[in-house]
């Protein structure tokens, strides 16, 4: 595989993920959906209904929605542009209309679509489409969701032509690709393991698909999968890394979060050391606010499993404790100041470490982070069910300074989700900070709450200059 | 030709409180539900997004969040001999529109009435003889107690996230309470704001003047909170932008922060924005409203017809909207029959300025309901006898905000402008504070609402015209309320260098800004034929309309009408809820 198609796929990857709504700043409500998505009562009703049931759950699992529905389009029927610097893609319809969707497809069709990525007449998709991950599926779990498709109400809304430069446009090249780097097979249990932590590994690896943002890629753009769920960057986003282990010191993993926290940032995107950013709120809004607490508990537990151990990804023997929030590395470091474990257990603590530059003055970092943060996150500890701390916090602890800073530039949103209505909103700072500013200002940050050495803490102006490329200036609101 | 939409359960005029708590819950019973907002849309983010919402110019001075006079305005007169003219500015108080209506910008001043507010006739009476009421003076008795309003306040005050120290709670008086306040069945849901130095400088003060102080209950939250719908609210940060301005915390309770998170994703629930309600529609026989009529954004006329019609505007529109749609019998000021537009009544104002020698106040960590008051010289809290006048007001401190423009004070001897004022506000601003008298205001025959015969509004319709002036029994009040606050000053410490009083004199004046109060036009009462509507908010002579609001109230007491309104529509969903819907007609 060549450089162009490296960058290529990278390209897609990147705008598959950031895609849809990242440029909706101001705060809509949207109305609430059911699980079961674009299904009729008479169909749920009927003598198939706990099949399609079944497969809208499964639907809302694999998140089809994300991909296969335009942002102003009806569910399923595709038309939703990737695009990419060397052409345009559309995702298909996939409602039973027969001249348009997969109406005319068969069973065996579409299993095949699923897992192995080719669809009807032996046309290759791109990897856009997750079939690495959806080979996992069972064959109950692929039958469910074909019965739901099949019920799904048909749009008859033609599919678009792809705009793909050549040589991009010869679909045949994912033969070799797949050869490559498809490992087509259905999920195995694994004996040694309870039934929860099976059923949570075969979400997160079959239809969660999780590992497309956060499993870093190889040079031909596969997930390298000895290196899973380690963490990957996405246009400025950085999708974190989820394991527990080394180099935690750095960059705590979603693993060492208790299972509560975890499920419920999971459910609502908020949680009190971290809120949803960039495509991951989608994931939650579309997605996982729809599944039911015992198999969020159950990706919680294979989640809590992961561990990164001599440079690879492994399942612990015994899962991460939960050490009050903090990972076993962040938790046995030498005794922190009066003031980091104030912050540490949710006290508004006295200035025990002087603030300022021991001249009396205030450093220019303080000085941003007075003016700007203060008032909603007070001296880290934020305000527990309204705004994150900012210590043990993803965005502040990541190695990677991307999601801080774009969080500093563009603000942040909280998920619209059934289970937590209310979005809280972080304002935008980029109209009012220049490059130089943000980085001293998140360098601060990263410094005072992710609680690393000052050298380690830096973020050059240049490396801000470059994510505010990507932001988008928060638009005026157009009405409702 | 009017477009016609297909009938929907219930329409609520106007989208503020009052209808957002109506949409929230008669969504809840599966009800089709369309609400009818003449403003925009207006969300926490991005319309009141830090810092942007800061700006005392755009909002406080410009008002960017309230009625455009330009589209509609009301005539105002102080007596009857005089002709009304219209109100080209905001002034003595801040007309709102658009989605979330007045409580996107209050102070968050969240106060139960006394219990003896409700009976206040009745009470005087008893208590001073008839002849202690001047004759032309026509206060009346709610037709609903404290004791059947207390679980709605509590409702109210469990949706806004109140900040108090409760006083009686089930017959036990907690220390630091209010020792006037009716009995609670609960404790506010979040404990007090915190103190600052001139709340505490009033609190040693009036107790010392042998008052009992305590902290006002406050709608800014002092902590993250989640109401009673399971929305989320953050923490006040005392940023001092509360009144004009909207929260971007989420912490000032409005139909934003508490209620349109739950509400707006329902697939029951509709909102149009833009669209100006003109007329309720009335079957042939007058009896049952079929629906509304508006203006859509784009001029054309519209009819929804509906089963319930919640009229939700403010106070004054909703009476507007009663006279304009030829529901009940308008006032008659000469005669004195007709009830539409009868009992329209404010608030009687007055302060005392003190100022300090080097205090530091901050004044600019100030939120809407910061401040301690006392309740001791309220409408129901004392003896009047020798007094002769009704009512009373509360004695308060705040600290809402250091803003340049509108809160900075000066001695009179400063002048209004040029370098001795300038050194005057240099000199005052950090060491001064005010103690406020918010004091009731009785209802007269003379004080009251109708339609103007002259002036008409963008849709063509006549204003209303606001007849109103302070009467002799609320400014003797006044007086003595505000020379109570004076001693509170006299008995500060450190010592004040300066105090300064301010009486309220008449005539009124629609200049200065007072309070966003206006209340009466549409009351309610037990009798039809002293009333507008019942306890339930019920019209009597329209079972299926409903005016929730300060329009309800029969005369105004001594505090700011927002939570009684609150409790009010939370009474009048229960009745509705309960009882109307399963079988709609007059619920008294």
């Amino acid at each position: 595989m060549g450089q162009h198609t490296l960058s290529w796929m990278t390209a897609l990857l990147v705008l598959l993920l950031a895609g849809a709504a990242t440029s909706a700043l101001a705060q809509q409500y949207s109305q609430a959906e059911p699980v079961e998505l674009a299904v009729s009562a008479e169909a749920l009703d009927s003598a198939d209904g706990d099949t399609i049931r079944r497969g809208a759950y499964l639907a809302r699992a694999a998140d089809c929605t994300a991909c296969h529905t335009a942002s102003d389009g009806p569910p399923y029927a595709g038309g939703f542009a990737f695009e990419t610097p060397f052409g345009t893609l559309y995702s298909s319809n996939i409602t039973p209309d027969a001249e348009h969707g997969i109406g005319d497809w068969t069973q065996a069709e579409f299993t095949t679509a699923l897992r192995q990525g080719v669809g009807k007449d032996g046309k290759h998709l791109y990897p856009a489409m997750p079939y690495t991950a959806y080979t996992h599926l069972s064959d109950e779990d692929v039958e469910a969701l074909w019965t739901y498709f099949q019920h799904v109400e048909p749009q008859a809304v033609p599919n678009e032509r792809n705009e793909l430069m050549w040589p991009f446009s010869w679909r045949a090249a994912m033969w070799g690709w797949n050869l490559l780097f498809l490992d087509d097979g259905r999920f195995e249990p694994d004996p040694q393991q309870s039934d929860r932590w099976n059923r949570g590994a075969y979400l997160v690896t079959g239809p969660g698909h999780c590992g497309s943002c956060h499993t870093p890629r190889n040079l031909a753009m596969a997930r390298k999968t000895d290196q899973a769920f380690m963490g990957h960057s996405i246009q400025g986003w950085h999708a974190p890394r989820l394991p527990a282990g080394e180099g935690t010191s750095d960059a705590p993993g979603l693993a060492d979060w208790p299972e509560n926290e975890i499920v419920q940032f999971l459910q609502t995107g908020a949680a009190s050391r971290s809120a949803a950013t960039g495509t991951m709120k989608e994931a939650i809004h579309d997605s996982l606010q729809y599944l039911t607490e015992d198999d969020l508990r159950a990706i919680a537990t294979y989640l809590k499993s992961l561990r990164y151990e001599d440079g690879e990804t492994v399942i612990a023997t015994a899962p991460t404790g939960d050490n009050s929030g903090l990972s076993p590395s962040v938790a046995s470091r030498p005794a922190q100041s009066g003031t980091a474990q104030a912050i540490r257990i949710g006290k508004m603590p006295p200035p025990a470490v002087p603030i300022g530059d021991g001249h009396g003055g205030v450093t220019a970092g303080e000085r941003l982070f007075m003016d700007n943060c203060q008032a909603c996150h007070l001296q880290g500890q934020g305000m527990p069910g309204a705004f994150p701390a900012l210590v043990n916090n993803s965005a502040t602890a990541q190695d990677d300074p991307s999601n801080l800073i774009k969080v500093i530039l563009q603000g942040a949103q909280g998920v619209q989700t059934q289970q937590d209505p209310t979005v809280l909103t972080m304002p935008d700072f980029a109209w009012r900070l220049n490059d130089k500013q943000v980085a001293t200002l998140a360098s601060y940050v990263r410094e005072r709450f992710g609680e690393r050495a000052p050298e380690r803490a830096q973020v050059s102006p240049e490396q801000v200059a470059e994510l505010r490329e990507q932001v988008h200036p928060p638009e005026p609101d157009a009405g409702h | 030709m009017a477009i016609k939409k297909k009938p929907v359960d219930v329409v609520c005029i106007g989208f503020g409180m009052t209808s957002s708590i109506a949409a929230q819950e008669l969504t809840e019973d599966g009800l089709e539900v369309v609400a009818l907002e003449r403003g925009p849309w207006r969300n926490t983010d991005p319309d009141f997004a830090y810092p942007q919402i800061m700006d005392e110019l755009k909002y406080g001075i410009r008002h960017e969040l309230q009625q455009d006079l330009s589209q509609s305005t009301l005539t105002f007169r102080n007596k009857r001999d005089q002709t009304a003219l219209p109100m080209r500015h905001l002034g003595s108080f801040l007309l709102g529109t658009g989605v979330g209506g007045a409580m996107v910008h209050w102070n968050g001043q969240t106060w139960r009435g006394m219990p003896d507010d409700f009976r206040y006739r009745s009470w005087a009476i008893e208590r001073y003889g008839e002849d202690f009421l001047p004759d032309d003076m026509t206060i009346q008795d709610w037709g609903i107690s404290y004791e059947e309003l207390e679980p709605h306040y509590l409702r109210f005050e469990r949706l806004c996230g109140i900040s108090g120290q409760a006083g009686s709670v089930n017959g036990e008086f907690q220390e630091g309470g209010n020792p006037f306040a009716g009995d609670r069945s609960a404790p506010f849901p979040l404990p007090p704001l915190k103190r600052v130095n001139a709340t505490n400088i009033f609190d040693d003060a009036a107790k010392k003047a042998g008052m009992h102080p305590f902290p006002v209950p406050a709608a800014n939250a002092s902590a993250p909170y989640t109401n009673l719908y399971g929305v989320r609210m953050g923490g006040c940060t005392f940023c001092g932008f509360c009144e004009r301005f909207g929260c971007y915390n989420n912490s000032k309770a409005s139909p934003q922060a508490c209620i349109h998170p739950v509400l707006m994703p329902k697939p029951n629930f509709e909102l149009r924005t833009g669209c100006q309600v003109t007329h309720i529609l009335l079957a042939d026989d007058g009896k049952r409203a079929t629906g509304v009529r508006y203006v859509d954004p784009d001029g054309q006329i519209v009819e929804q017809p509906a089963d319930l019609v919640i009229c939700g505007a403010y106070a004054v529109h909703n009476v507007q909207l009663l006279l304009n749609s030829g529901i009940g019998e308008p006032y008659n000021p000469e005669t004195g029959s007709g009830n539409v537009g009868r009992n329209y009544a404010y608030q009687t104002m007055g302060s005392v300025d003190v100022y300090f020698d080097d205090e530091i106040m901050n004044p600019f960590v100030g939120a809407g309901a910061l401040g301690q008051a006392v309740f001791d010289w309220q409408t129901a809290a004392f003896d009047h006898s020798e007094h002769g006048f009704l009512g009373g007001a509360y004695l308060v401190t705040w600290q809402t905000g250091g803003r340049p423009i509108n809160q900075t004070r000066t001695p009179e001897a400063a002048g209004k402008w040029g370098g001795q004022w300038k050194q005057a506000l240099a000199k005052s601003y950090n060491s001064s504070l005010s103690i406020s008298s918010h004091g009731s205001s009785m209802a007269y025959k003379d004080c009251y609402l109708d339609l103007d015969p002259t002036y008409k509004d963008a849709f063509g319709q006549p204003l209303l015209r606001m007849t109103f002036d302070f009467h002799d029994n609320d400014l003797k009040m006044s007086e003595f309320t505000t020379n109570k606050a004076e001693k509170i000053a006299q008995a500060m410490s450190p010592t004040p260098r300066l105090i300064e009083k301010n009486l309220r004199k008449g005539p009124y004046d629609i200049v200065p800004y007072q309070t966003t109060h206006n209340t009466g036009g549409a009351i309610m009462g037990d009798d039809p034929a002293t009333s507008v509507v019942n306890k339930y908010m019920q019209v009597w002579d329209v079972p299926n309309l409903f005016v929730p609001g300060a329009s309800a109230f029969p005369q105004n007491f001594g505090v700011n009408p927002t939570s009684t309104l609150g409790a009010l529509t939370y009474f009048m969903i229960d009745g509705i809820r309960s009882r109307y819907l399963d079988a709609p007609g007059l619920l008294v």
